[in-house]
Formats: structure tokens, C-alpha cells, sequence
């Protein structure tokens, strides 16, 4: 259809279902050169700067989301009051009635949104009750800015926390738009401190933010969108359609794809959260590299695995009434932490999987074991691997029947002479998969020799270095499929 | 000295990085380049705001120009030009105009967008089958008959149409509307038969030897109309019971096994778990079959074979009275092009028996990225094979659907590929890239919600494979309408 000038402008600064707005999308840079522009000009006023960061933020989930732009702003009401009527009473009895209010109300937002159509979906399976299902509209990041708004009042009735006495301030800190759709879940305590002080940024810093914002478009934009649409969902669309090779390999493909789509999501949003001049904590650090399970979930998601933790482990009791209900604590958090990531039975599973998995290396000491030398360690890595890529056959899969076809495919029907067939077939795949997971096991210490050499590059350089990415994030994105390929055997 | 506020540098950073993708907006790339398999493609920042651009890949209205003769047709195309003239028109009117229509627009599109939910249903395009459409006479004039005799349809097709599902859901509509109860044709073992949604069908591992156009054909045995032909390697069994995915397929009356050169005669055959019957085959070359009637509605088949190498064994067809068949005849990963490696002679021992009205072909896939030109070539002699085999029957080309984030050129490549070769055999053509949505639409299909393909950007989904088969079934229909 023709369109005018002002009709496609309007169509590009509105919501678009179909689009939401992502950090790797075009319309996102222009946005944040706005950002950037007013929170510069107003670096010196921070009641400005809050304000107008917290517009911004308010019209990136307006453009993802679009009429729930509201249930963020009315789920920040409740809390923020929430927060100061319990700072302000006396009674106890009353704080927690007010704490347990609060905790309700996010998590009945969030139960609504989100698990409304399971718990229907389990009654009716389980033949006590035929209810239609609810065509509810999901609204984007509201596992995370529930999350972030309860450690909050949570924190003020353990009384870690003074309220904010602004409720723009509070506003701010739930909707800062780097980290409002898909994390890290900041805390109050680490976030709000930070505010009003002037706004800064030294060298060093200015090139660890092109770094992460590099690293996190490549992770994101190149490695895991091209290998998921051209080989992983192909293969976790109908396992039975590929040999077990292919789907061992894409079984290890979607455990890389799943790293560099979260923590370079995660990695952007800390480099443009710290061009703002704010410091969010690390989210990911090298998870692969872990030699156990307990270690692991110390590197993957860490903003989640904390917060779990501090609210939910701790306050089942965590380790101090006794050994089973360590366990019981221990397994109760992981299945609730699987069910966070999404409305199923498999998350449940996948969950438990490693609650047994952590309340077994807490039996056996394992973590400390496989310390004891590199030879352990190593294998420890390799055995903490697969059983991460194991479990997260289950968080991929649509259905537990593509599940165990794909672990029935691995098991019975692997055909390996297919291998060299696949590495002809699917040479960029093969490419991007290794450069994922080498770079993933390169030492931490080139990890900052990149960084200082691009704090070291003038602007102009490192101008042209996010141009040249973005030029290829575009080229992957614009590539034709690759073909299909069914191997003969 | 390290501690310097450097704030001022981010907001010069990102501004410099724009100026430099504005810069290289203006690069434009006059060859193909090919990286590794990835064509190179111009990168324009500021594409959103400007006006889509003009492709000389392939042209949406461009086919049959000199043939549009439907009235129709011609007021549509009225139409069109007369937009284009009136936003000429508003041109001279100047800004003001496009200010305020943007706004009237903007208000409208924000309260539609109320409900929050990302449908196909705002993109998808009522799409007409195209180019030669009266030679869809020879079913156009069977249907009319539906009543009294049965019909059929062949839907061959690559991996998309595996399971039954689109050619599930254009069965499920014609035989609604047209009677007909049976899944149709089916092969004895398939590659597909874990995700059939029609039929679950059974039978035992190593038991089976194939030969395939698809998959390969070491014994050079005759093909049969599915591309496959199948030999017993010791004494098997095979069994189909029906699903209830669509009610039109759950029961059935009649089972017709088709083979040739019988070797050993005696086969055994029961319905719905019942008593084992004997049943006899006939010796010759041609291809036979042998009718296995219920005495009530059924559900399940089961036969056995009591030998190796008894004969070549082709399929079995689950029907009962008059009405529309459709036979789904999934042909995995090949092009369509294989379709002339089945005999001559036994595509015409098929057409006496199952005598086929409408013959859809629906390929392209894995001919992404091919030699088009020879492509072109080796399709067109494909249905050339089939024509001459079937001289009775209609034909129907479904074009290939969008793939990927976005899409590539060969894609839009391949379009003007098949609509060429639909032009060229002079077969009917419906456009399932422009129904869709056109260009970039399959991503939407895969963001809408529901979801209606799979994220591998390629394969429909169920509801989506459902909605693809009702978007044929209407076209079809538009297209019996007008000729009626």
C-alpha cells in the first residue's frame, strides 16, 4: 500500500504487536541517541534526568506492549505505597499483612498474565473441569519488573531497605528501560543509591560499554538468531524427522543458542544502562565453565538465582532447620524457578531436574571434589555441560513428546557417519557454533585486553567498529534460509 | 586522569555511528555477492520512513498480463490506479493533508490495537488462482458430479505438506461441502507417520524394503503414484486406524491396496480388530487392486502379508461412497522435479483406477538457491510427464511460501521461477507468498498469536498448515464459483 511520509513515521513511533522493540532492532539506536541527548543535557539536574529517562523508559514499553504501558505504572502504585505503609507501621502483625498484600498483588499479576491457561489447561487434564482457555496477551517483562518490584517491599519489611520518597524515583527504578523487558532483575538496595549522583563515565568504562553492547549484538543478533532459525528449530520442530546426530547437535546448538540470546541480552542492556552513566551488576559469567551444577547456577542468570535465593530460599528456611529441609528447600526453589521461566509442566521439570541435581551435590560434596584437581575439573565441565544441554532439551521442546523423541532419536538412532555430511552441509553453523563456545572458554584476561583496546581506539573508532556489526547483524538477518537438508544413511 | 567524566561521549559515540549507517545507506550493490552462502545485501537505516522500494526480482500483479481478461480482475486493477492518482492528487495538496490524514490514521490503527493481539488476519490477502484457470475445467466439470461418483485430488508436495496437515484441512473442507468420508491414498510405510494427524499407522521395523524417488531406489523398481513403491523383505503386517484430528476421516468403508507383479496371491486382511480374512491378488505387470469392503463403517485396517518379495506394494486408499478424495502424497526434500522418474505406464495403470481430477503441486523449498534456469526446465518436463499421463485432469501450482526474518532474494527468485513455469505449461497458479502476506510475512505468521508457523521460519505450524489448506479450498472455490 502507498503510504505518506508521516503514516510510515507515525507506524514507526507507534506499537506494533508484531514488532516489539528490541535493542538489536533499527528504530532502537535513534531512540537511544534521544536518550542519550536529554540525560547529557540534564546530566547536572538529576530530577530532570529521572524524569525524562523515566518518559523514555515508559514509551519503549508503550511500543512493545502497548496499552499494558498502565499495569506497569499500577503495579508500581501498589508497591511504592505498599513500601511506605509498611515502613511506616508499628505492629508487626499489621507490617506483614501489608507485605503479604503486596506480595499477592504482583503475584496475582503475574499468575494472571501468565499461568492462567495452565492451571486450566492442568484442571482439565486432570478431569476436574472442562474450562475454555483465555486468550490473554502476555505482557513483555512481566516476570521481571514483578520480580524486581517485590524485592522492594521485601526488603523493607526486613528492614534492609528505606522507601523512596519520591514516587517518580521508585518509577524509575522499576521501568529503567536497559533492563525492563528481560533483565538483569536489579535490586532497589544496589539501583536506587545511584540516582542522584551526577551522572559519569571514565575511559575505561566507555570501552567496557562498546564492548558488552558489541559482544551482546553478536551473541544475540548473529549467533543465536542465524544457528536457531536455520538449524536448532528445524530440528526441535519434528526431531523424528533427523538422525541423533543432528539432534545431539542441536541439542548443543540450542544450549549455545540459549546463552548468547539471554546473556546477550543481558550484556546490552549493562553497556547501555552504563553509557547512561548507571552500573548493573553481571549477569552471566561464562556458565560453561562451571565444573558443577551448584557452581553453575553461581554464572547463569545470576540476577535470578540470587533473587531466588534471598526471597524464596531463604525465606522457606534456606539451610538452618535441619538437612531434609535443606533438600525440600533446595527442590522447592528450583521447581518454582522452572516454573518463572515459563507456563508448563517441562519448565517443572526441567526445574526439578536441577533442584535433584543441586540436593545431590550437596550430599555427596561434589562441588568441593571436583576442585580437587584439573583432571576432576575438567570432567566436571564436560559432565556439568551435558547435563545442562540434557535438561534443556525439556525447556525447548514444545511438548514432552519432542522431548523424549529427541533423546529417543540421540539414543537409538544416532547414525553417526552422518557427522561429516552435516559439517558440509551446514559450514556457517559449524562456524558460528565453534567462535561460540571458543570464545566462550577463552580466559577472562583477553576478555579485558579487548576492552582496554577499545577504551584505547578514539570515538571515531569505535564508531566505526558498532557500524561495521550492526552492518553485519543486518546482513545475517536479511540472509535467505538455508536449505534443508535431509542427510542419506 | 583515568577518572575523567567522559558523559559527553556516548551521546557523540552513537550520533557518529548513525551518520556512518546513514553514509552507508548509499552504498548500493549492483552485483550479487555471495559470502559463504549469504548473498550481501544493501543496509538502509532509514528504510522504515521511506517508501517500500520497487523490486526488479519479481513483480506481484505480473502474471499473465496479456491474459487478464476477467472483468473482475480489470476493475480491481481500476482500482489500484485510481489510488495511485488520488495520492498524486493529495501530493499537490501538500503537507498539511498528509499531516492530517496520518493523524486520522493514527487514531484509528491505536484504538484497533486495543485488543493488543498481533493477528495474520490483519496481513493475509484474499488471493485468486491466476493464469490459465480454465484448464481447471476438467474438475470444475467432475465436481458437479460429486454427488453420484467420487473425485480426486493428488496434493504432492515436499516436507510442508507432510502429516496431512494442509492437505488435511483442504480434504476436511471439500468433503464437507462435497461428501466424501477416508483419508485417501496412503503409503504402506512412511517417513511421516509419527506426526500423520489423520492416521496412525503401524508396522513392524525391518520388515520393509523402499524404493523411493526421494530417498533412493537401488533395485530400480517401478514407482507407484506416490513415488514410492514398497516390498516386503519377510511375512509383515501393516495397520491404519483412523485419528479424529478432522471428523471427515474417522470412519470408512472401503480399502483398496494397489500392487503388481504378484508373486505369492494370498493376503489376509480384518477391520477394526476383528476375525483375519484371506483375500487374493491377481499375477501381471500392471498395477491392480484389490477392494476390501467392510460391512459396516470402520475405523482400523490391518493386513498381512505372508512373504518376501510377494509383490511391489504401492498403497492402500481408505474411502467409502461418492464425494471428494484428496490423496496426500508428500514427496520429503525433493523439488518436485522427481515427480517425472515415476513410469509413464504406471501412472496411467493409476489414472484407470483411481482416475484423478485435479492434480496440486506444491514445491519449492528445496529448490532455494538452485539453478532456476535449470529448475524451470526440469519442472516444466515433471508436469509435462504428468499431463500426458493424466490428460483428463486439472492442474494447480501452489507457489512457495516466504521464509525467514525477511525475505531474501531467493525466494522472490524462485517466485518468478514457478510462476514462469505454471506460464509456460499453461497449469493454474496461486500465490501463496502474496496470500500470506508477501514480503517479511512469514515472521509475522511465526509472532502471531496464536503462533501459526514454527520458528524455524519455514514450516507452518498446525493451525497455520489449517489455515494455508482453507485459504486453497476458498480460492478454489471463488475460482468454481466464477465458472460455474
Amino acid at each position: 500500500m502507498d503510504t505518506t511520509f508521516f503514516e510510515r513515521l507515525i507506524t514507526l513511533l507507534t506499537y506494533n504487536p508484531f514488532e516489539p522493540l528490541l535493542f538489536n532492532s533499527g528504530f532502537f539506536i535513534f531512540f537511544f541517541l534521544f536518550v542519550l541527548i536529554f540525560s547529557r543535557f540534564f546530566y547536572h539536574n538529576p530530577r530532570a534526568k529521572v524524569f525524562f529517562i523515566t518518559f523514555f523508559s515508559f514509551y519503549f514499553y508503550y511500543k512493545s506492549s502497548g496499552i499494558f504501558v498502565y499495569l506497569l505504572l499500577i503495579s508500581s502504585l501498589v508497591d511504592f505505597y505498599a513500601g511506605k505503609y509498611i515502613y511506616d507501621c508499628d505492629n508487626p502483625i499489621r507490617k506483614k499483612f501489608l507485605l503479604i498484600l503486596s506480595v499477592l498483588t504482583n503475584l496475582g499479576i503475574l499468575g494472571y498474565f501468565k499461568y492462567t491457561n495452565f492451571f486450566l489447561q492442568t484442571f482439565n487434564s486432570l478431569g476436574a473441569g472442562n474450562f475454555e482457555l483465555i486468550d490473554i496477551f502476555l505482557p513483555v517483562g512481566i516476570s521481571f519488573f514483578t520480580f524486581q518490584s517485590m524485592s522492594y517491599t521485601i526488603d523493607i519489611y526486613r528492614g534492609k531497605l528505606n522507601p523512596e520518597k519520591r514516587f517518580i524515583d521508585f518509577l524509575f527504578f522499576v521501568s529503567f528501560f536497559p533492563q525492563l523487558v528481560a533483565g538483569p532483575i536489579v535490586r532497589a538496595a544496589d539501583f536506587l543509591p545511584q540516582i542522584y549522583q551526577k551522572s559519569f563515565i571514565t575511559k575505561e568504562e566507555m570501552g567496557r560499554a562498546v564492548f558488552l553492547i558489541l559482544a551482546g549484538l553478536m551473541k544475540k543478533a548473529i549467533i543465536a538468531d542465524y544457528i536457531s532459525i536455520n538449524f536448532v528449530d528445524r530440528v526441535f520442530e519434528w526431531p523424528t524427522r533427523f538422525t541423533g546426530v543432528e539432534n545431539l547437535l542441536a541439542s548443543y546448538g540450542y544450549a549455545l543458542q540459549i546463552y548468547c540470546d539471554f546473556s546477550g541480552y543481558s550484556d546490552m542492556a549493562i553497556g547501555l544502562a552504563l553509557m547512561l552513566g548507571f552500573r548493573l551488576n553481571i549477569n552471566f559469567n561464562s556458565p560453561y565453565k562451571s565444573a558443577s551444577i551448584t557452581e553453575f547456577w553461581r554464572r547463569w542468570h545470576i540476577s535470578l538465582s540470587s533473587w531466588l535465593r534471598d526471597y524464596l530460599y531463604i525465606s522457606l528456611g534456606g539451610n538452618r532447620i535441619g538437612n531434609i529441609r535443606t533438600y525440600l528447600n533446595l527442590l522447592i526453589t528450583m521447581l518454582l524457578g522452572g516454573l518463572w521461566h515459563g507456563a508448563s509442566w517441562r519448565f517443572i521439570i526441567w526445574g526439578a531436574l536441577h533442584g535433584f541435581g543441586l540436593a545431590f551435590e550437596r550430599f555427596t560434596n561434589w562441588p568441593k571434589i571436583v576442585n580437587k584437581n584439573k583432571f576432576l575439573r575438567v570432567l566436571g565441565v564436560i559432565f556439568t555441560f551435558h547435563f545442562w544441554a540434557f535438561t534443556m532439551i525439556f525447556f525447548r521442546a514444545q511438548s514432552f513428546e519432542i522431548a523424549f523423541d529427541v533423546i529417543n532419536q540421540i539414543f537409538t538412532f544416532f547414525q553417526s557417519e552422518v557427522f561429516i555430511q552435516w559439517i558440509e552441509g551446514y559450514p556457517i553453523i559449524l562456524f558460528l557454533m565453534i567462535v561460540g563456545f571458543a570464545t566462550h572458554y577463552f580466559p577472562e584476561k583477553w576478555e579485558l585486553k579487548i576492552q582496554k583496546f577499545i577504551s584505547w581506539l578514539p570515538l571515531i573508532g569505535k564508531a566505526i567498529l558498532i557500524a561495521i556489526v550492526i552492518w553485519l547483524v543486518a546482513q545475517f538477518k536479511s540472509a535467505d534460509i538455508q536449505p534443508f537438508i535431509y542427510f542419506q544413511f | 586522569m583515568n577518572d575523567e567524566n567522559k558523559i559527553t561521549q556516548p551521546v557523540i559515540l552513537i550520533g557518529l555511528t548513525i551518520l556512518i549507517l546513514i553514509a552507508i545507506s548509499f552504498i548500493k550493490i549492483e552485483e550479487e555477492i555471495n559470502v559463504f552462502g549469504i548473498t550481501i545485501q544493501e543496509v538502509d537505516i532509514l528504510s522504515d520512513l521511506k517508501e517500500a522500494p520497487v523490486y526488479d526480482d519479481y513483480y506481484d500483479d505480473d502474471y499473465y498480463d496479456d491474459e487478464y481478461n476477467d472483468e473482475e480482475e480489470d476493475e480491481v486493477r481500476l482500482k489500484r490506479n485510481l489510488i495511485v492518482e488520488q495520492n498524486f492528487s493529495k501530493a499537490s495538496f501538500g503537507v498539511i493533508d498528509n499531516i492530517n490524514d496520518a493523524a486520522v490514521s493514527f487514531i484509528y490503527s491505536e484504538i484497533e490495537k486495543f485488543n493488543n493481539s498481533a493477528s495474520i488476519e490483519d496481513i493475509i490477502e484474499k488471493r485468486k488462482i491466476e493464469g490459465k484457470t480454465d484448464q481447471l475445467k476438467y474438475f470444475f466439470e467432475a465436481i458437479k458430479k460429486a454427488n453420484t461418483k467420487k473425485i480426486r485430488i493428488a496434493h504432492y508436495g515436499d516436507s510442508q505438506i507432510e502429516g496431512d496437515l494442509v492437505t488435511g484441512a483442504i480434504r476436511d473442507r471439500l468433503q464437507k461441502k462435497f461428501g466424501g468420508e477416508g483419508a485417501g491414498y496412503l503409503a504402506l510405510t512412511s517417513q511421516d507417520r509419527m506426526f500423520r494427524i489423520t492416521t496412525d499407522h503401524k508396522y513392524p521395523d525391518d520388515t520393509w524394503e523402499t524404493g523411493s524417488i526421494f530417498v533412493s531406489n537401488r533395485n530400480k523398481w517401478p514407482l507407484g503414484i506416490g513415488g514410492e513403491v514398497f516390498v516386503p523383505t519377510k511375512s509383515t503386517w501393516v495397520s491404519y486406524e483412523t485419528r479424529g484430528y478432522f471428523s471427515t476421516v474417522r470412519k470408512f468403508k472401503i480399502a483398496r491396496l494397489f500392487y503388481s507383479d504378484a508373486k505369492i496371491l494370498s493376503i489376509n486382511y480384518s477391520f477394526d480388530g476383528g476375525v483375519s480374512n484371506p483375500a487374493k491378488l491377481s499375477t501381471g505387470s500392471n498395477v491392480k487392486e484389490l477392494i476390501l469392503e467392510a460391512k459396516k463403517k470402520v475405523t482400523s485396517l490391518k493386513l498381512e502379508f505372508s512373504a518376501s518379495e510377494q509383490a511391489y506394494f504401492y498403497g492402500v486408499s481408505l474411502e467409502s461412497g461418492s464425494g471428494i478424495y484428496v490423496d496426500n502424497l508428500p514427496l520429503r526434500g525433493n523439488t518436485g522435479d522427481g515427480l517425472q522418474k515415476i513410469p509413464m505406464d504406471k501412472l496411467q495403470d493409476f489414472n484407470k483406477l483411481l482416475n484423478y481430477k485435479l492434480i496440486i503441486l506444491q514445491f519449492g523449498k528445496n529448490a532455494m538457491g538452485a539453478n532456476y534456469i535449470r529448475y524451470e526446465r526440469e519442472m516444466a518436463q515433471a508436469i509435462e510427464h504428468l499431463k500426458k499421463a493424466f490428460p483428463q485432469c486439472s492442474f494447480l501450482m501452489i507457489s512457495v511460501q516466504d521464509s525467514g526474518f525477511k525475505t531474501g532474494s531467493r525466494t522472490t527468485g524462485l517466485l518468478s521461477s514457478q510462476i514462469r513455469i505454471a506460464k509456460k505449461t499453461g497449469i493454474a497458479f496461486w500465490n501463496l507468498f502474496e496470500a500470506m502476506g508477501g514480503r517479511n510475512s512469514m515472521s509475522k505468521w511465526v509472532k502471531s498469536s496464536p503462533p501459526m508457523a514454527s520458528a524455524d521460519h519455514t514450516h507452518f505450524n498446525h493451525e497455520g498448515s489449517k489455515k494455508v489448506g482453507e485459504m486453497i479450498v476458498e480460492a478454489l472455490l471463488e475460482a468454481y464459483d466464477d465458472y460455474k
